[in-house]
């Protein structure tokens, strides 16, 4: 039956194995957006699905500034550029290109429709019946140099109103003027050119990021050997997803490499024998293994951060095998099944605790999570049964050499608690922790801010301000969102908002804006425009002008039946942009108006909530106060996964011999977070997952405490002294890492484990009679 | 349609040759406005636009502040003050400002200028790279024709070419537009002055230093 059990497991690991080399070599994909690990939770689904849609278009644009003492080489280098990536089939569309026509493209779009067309200050103007400030200019612009005006325009455009028209509209990119066919600009003795794509692939996926990566060092590498002095400036989320990915593959390799030989030392130290090694070992590469593709199935990828706590499993994988092993130690236990039958309860227990944590983690809809929770669940199980059903088989009868050294060192641990000698002792570290809990109350802070998950590269954020800075564009993710029962409705909505905003701009409470209405009036607008040009402009001022010029040609300034409007406009060049602010749907037609430099985001929210069906959006924000909802989420399924534990405690040890085995991991989880407050972490979500692992780990010390009686007791600390330094050691290790959720969570975990443990012991029956000398 | 409302900056570069410089004029005898020193002057202006039953004529003065800013400023047939700098160009009508071009908003603006800076400091082959130059001289004066180099250029495109006259300082700047307008720019009672400039002439530059 047994024997049937371990090769029917040996059947499912090697077809697990088979698949996953099947999938390998067809390419896992490998996710890295750390946002990916938030659930999709506006309640608003259009407002979801547009942010969304500009999530997307930012994160997939890449913006480049190649420059040079020499403009005609920074314009070369940045023209190679722009021909090896169109090449090269990473984007999909080359958003700077200067197309020649499409000044004249988009002069053209609107050219019919110019009489209704007005700049928003000669509009002012004519509001204001100063209809003869037009006309001193235009006279001006006719006798200026330089020969703007000619009479071909008089002809069509007496007043010269469409280009004012024209040099008003809010076009992105204002730094940078079109310089032989590219966008440069003048930094000092220095020209940029802009280069600025889209890109084709998910910014996301490490694949693309590593080719897409490689290509961009070696096209300029190439360039600057022709080119030495050349300076290049980057940024897209598609080079701090890189650098994340890179980053955290590093630390998955330290971080996986120092913990596995630590604990490999470790066990060597303890057992002097390989054995333990290679049966660990095994246990544990089972279990990634089993874990990996459970994920693969469940998922499709596996994201990064599931992956760097996948690899930490293997400080808790460990601890049954360990449990195991310690039994060498004690004499009673004569063969692997005597051994594995004394270990059973306690692991199972532990592992049915601990299968309940990971669970309440699958309840959360973070898909990061929930791949973390599957990876851990499958993981852990596999390793449970590599141990239940191989160990016995594999296992010799022969115990290693003893290790009594240890076995005694760790019934100190017993001893601390139980000895009445040192009462003194305990009363102090009890009084110790209800002062540090106190102090770290006092420093206390939660922290939600969304931005300390991003980047880490402070050259690459360097290089992203310096783009900001030359080009005058921002990385703002504030936006209004618009919504209105068709598109005119829409415009005409945007219009009156664009009049707070306006107001609130020459208060300083936003730098600018964008909307579609500033490049398209609604017809309402434009009727109205019409006519202000009519009543107060060509009425009263025309003809007297006309002669003062000594014009006598045709005038050609007609008010056609139709009027300007989105689908005239053409989608290239500068106007590339206007397809972002449109949100295409079929009954919820929505636009969006990009808000720039807003410095009261409250001002802007007050002056636009009255007006229906407008919006202060802003992602960051959103973003921080889903971190916060999660917080508080989080600890909800703390609640919820010890409420889960505590029947089965209470089933196996009564109930008041339940609430004593959860009492250590309980009171580990109240003073971590303070504890880590003491060190200057904050508390953010990540702190808060942690400490449901801290319950769930921390609950399996205590259960080996109440499982094991009298003799055993020792041989039982030893292991869990093991488990907890090699958990420790593997999570010890995440609180080093740079990335910030990482460290969080690391930094919880480490204070959280090293107090269950130290409590674990209160756990015990209690009953004194210690056998500190075991004999081999 | 072959209409560009857009405003053609390039045309502009004409102006830039306002800056009436003796290097330019005289490439063998290099006699630059030394810093402070200010040019100082009165213009006509006649634009001889088809369809117009009369040239557009104005008159005025100007002065050229090196490494400053060109002021234009035109008294018949109506006041209007014209300020050109790297950071664009602004005209300015009844004491209030009628047009505002920021050179971030108007491509070419600030190469303009670059190129007026240049002739002034008698850097001729920057001019030699948006134009080709034939020049002549006589008893009377020298004579350069100025040529586009790259017609399809924005900064360039409207000019069909330019003819520079001149003695000690430029006299006459005749503009050839691509459509077949000419604009005549006469020059008179040229002086250079030592700095600084006036408050006036700080002022209207000061409107663009921040």
């Amino acid at each position: 039956m047994k024997r049937a059990g371990a090769w029917l497991w040996l059947a499912a690991v090697a077809l697990a194995a088979t698949w996953l080399l099947m999938r390998l070599s067809a390419g896992i994909s490998l996710q890295s957006n750390i946002l990916a690990l938030l659930p999709p939770t506006e309640r608003d689904a259009v407002a979801q699905n547009i942010q969304d849609r500009i999530a997307a278009t930012y994160s997939r644009r890449v913006v480049f500034l190649v420059g040079d003492y020499d403009a005609g080489k920074a314009r070369g280098a940045a023209r190679q550029f722009g021909e090896a990536l169109v090449h090269s089939g990473f984007v999909s569309a080359i958003t700077s290109m200067i197309d020649r026509d499409s000044a004249r493209r988009i002069s053209a779009a609107y050219y019919p429709y110019r009489m209704g067309l007005l700049a928003p200050a000669d509009r002012d103007r004519l509001l204001a019946n100063r209809g003869a400030a037009l006309v001193s200019r235009a006279m001006s612009i006719l006798y200026e140099p330089g020969g703007l005006a000619d009479a071909k325009l008089v002809a069509h455009d007496p007043f010269f109103l469409l280009p004012a028209f024209l040099l008003a509209l809010p076009l992105p990119q204002s730094h940078f003027a079109p310089d032989n066919g590219m966008l440069s600009a003048r930094e000092g003795n220095e020209t940029y050119v802009l280069v600025s794509a889209d890109l084709a692939g998910d910014p996301y996926a490490i694949g693309f990021q590593t080719q897409f990566g490689t290509f961009v060092s070696k096209t300029f590498a190439a360039l600057r050997a022709h080119t030495p002095g050349l300076d290049v400036l980057r940024t897209g989320a598609v080079f701090y997803a890189r650098e994340a990915a890179d980053e955290a593959m590093r630390e998955i390799s330290v971080i996986g490499v120092v913990s596995l030989a630590a604990t490999l030392a470790l066990i060597l130290l303890v057992f002097h024998g390989l054995r333990p090694i290679v049966l660990g070992f095994l246990a544990i590469a089972v279990g990634v293994l089993c874990a990996v593709v459970g994920t693969v199935l469940a998922f499709g990828q596996i994201h990064v951060v599931a992956l760097l706590f996948g690899v930490s499993l293997i400080g808790i994988s460990v601890d049954y095998c360990l449990q195991y092993f310690c039994e060498y130690f004690d004499p009673a236990a004569l063969d692997p099944a005597a051994r594995l039958r004394r270990v059973i309860p306690g692991v199972a227990l532990g592992l049915a605790t601990t299968l309940i944590g990971y669970c309440t983690l699958l309840l959360a809809p973070f898909p990061g999570l929930r791949q973390v929770a599957v990876f851990s669940l499958v993981g852990l199980a596999a390793s449970f049964l590599t141990v239940a059903l191989w160990y016995p088989a594999l296992d010799g009868k022969q115990a290693p050499r003893s290790g009594s050294r240890f076995v005694a060192l760790a019934a100190q641990h017993w001893l601390l608690w139980q000895k009445p000698a040192l009462r003194l002792a305990r009363l102090a570290i009890a009084a110790a922790c209800v002062a540090a809990a106190f102090a770290g109350l006092l420093a206390f802070r939660v922290d939600d801010n969304v931005r300390h998950l991003e980047s880490l590269s402070p050259d690459l954020r360097r290089q992203q301000s310096e783009i900001e800075r030359l080009t005058g564009t921002s990385s703002d993710t504030q936006f209004l969102l618009v919504r209105g029962k068709d598109e005119q409705d829409l415009l005409h909505t945007e219009e009156t908002t664009l009049l707070r905003l306006a107001g609130l701009r020459n208060r300083h409470a936003l730098g600018g804006f964008t909307a579609t209405s500033q490049f398209v009036p609604s017809i309402v607008r434009q009727i109205q425009n019409r006519e202000l040009v009519r009543t107060r402009l060509l009425a009263p001022d025309l003809a007297g002008y006309l002669a003062q010029i000594g014009y006598r040609g045709k005038i050609y300034y007609p008010a056609p039946r139709q009027f300007l409007e989105p689908d005239n406009l053409p989608r290239t060049g500068p106007f590339s942009f206007l397809s972002i602010l449109a949100v295409p749907g079929g009954r919820n037609p929505a636009h969006i108006v990009l808000l720039r430099d807003v410095t009261n985001p409250v001002a802007v929210e007050r002056a636009v909530e009255n007006i229906g069906g407008v919006r202060l959006v802003s992602l960051t924000d959103e973003w921080s106060k889903l971190f916060s909802e999660y917080r508080g989420y989080a600890i909800g399924l703390l609640a919820i996964s010890a409420a889960l534990m505590y029947p089965i405690l209470g089933w196996r040890y009564g109930w008041r011999g339940g609430l004593r085995v959860m009492a250590p991991p309980l009171i580990a989880v109240a003073l971590a977070p303070l504890f880590a407050a003491l060190v200057g972490v904050a508390f953010t979500f990540f702190n808060a997952m942690a400490l449901v692992l801290v319950l769930s780990i921390g609950v399996d010390y205590s259960v080996f405490c109440r499982e094991t009686y009298g003799t055993r007791k020792p041989v039982t600390m030893l292991a869990i002294v093991l488990a907890a330094s090699s958990t420790i050691l593997s999570f010890g290790m995440l609180a080093f890492s740079r990335v910030f959720a990482v460290h969080a969570f690391g930094m919880t975990m480490l204070i959280g484990i090293f107090l269950a443990f130290l409590f674990a012991p209160l756990a015990g029956d209690g009953e004194d009679g210690v056998r500190t000398d075991v004999a081999p | 349609m072959a209409f560009t409302p857009f405003f053609a900056p390039g045309a502009l570069l004409g102006l830039a040759l306002l800056a009436n410089s003796p290097v330019v004029a005289q490439p063998s005898a290099a006699e630059p406005l030394t810093t402070g020193e200010i040019l100082r002057g009165r213009f006509i202006l006649e634009r001889h636009l088809a369809g117009f039953d009369k040239p557009l004529r104005s008159e005025g003065i100007f002065s050229l502040i090196p490494r400053h800013g060109l002021i234009w400023h035109a008294q018949k047939p109506f006041e209007t003050t014209t300020v050109i700098t790297t950071a664009g160009i602004s005209v300015r009508a009844n004491g209030q400002e009628t047009m505002r071009l920021l050179a971030s908003r108007l491509p070419g603006i600030d190469h303009l200028y670059e190129v007026l800076e240049d002739a002034v400091s008698g850097n001729i082959g920057a001019l030699q790279e948006d134009f080709s130059v034939t020049s002549s001289s006589d008893a009377k004066g020298w004579h350069l024709v100025l040529t586009p180099r790259h017609p399809n250029l924005p900064a360039t495109s409207q000019i069909g070419h330019l003819t520079i006259t001149g003695g000690r300082f430029v006299e006459q700047v005749d503009i050839e537009r691509t459509g077949g307008d000419v604009d005549d720019l006469t020059f008179l009672d040229q002086a250079e002055q030592p700095g600084p400039p006036t408050a006036d002439e700080n002022a209207l530059l000061g409107a663009w230093r921040k």
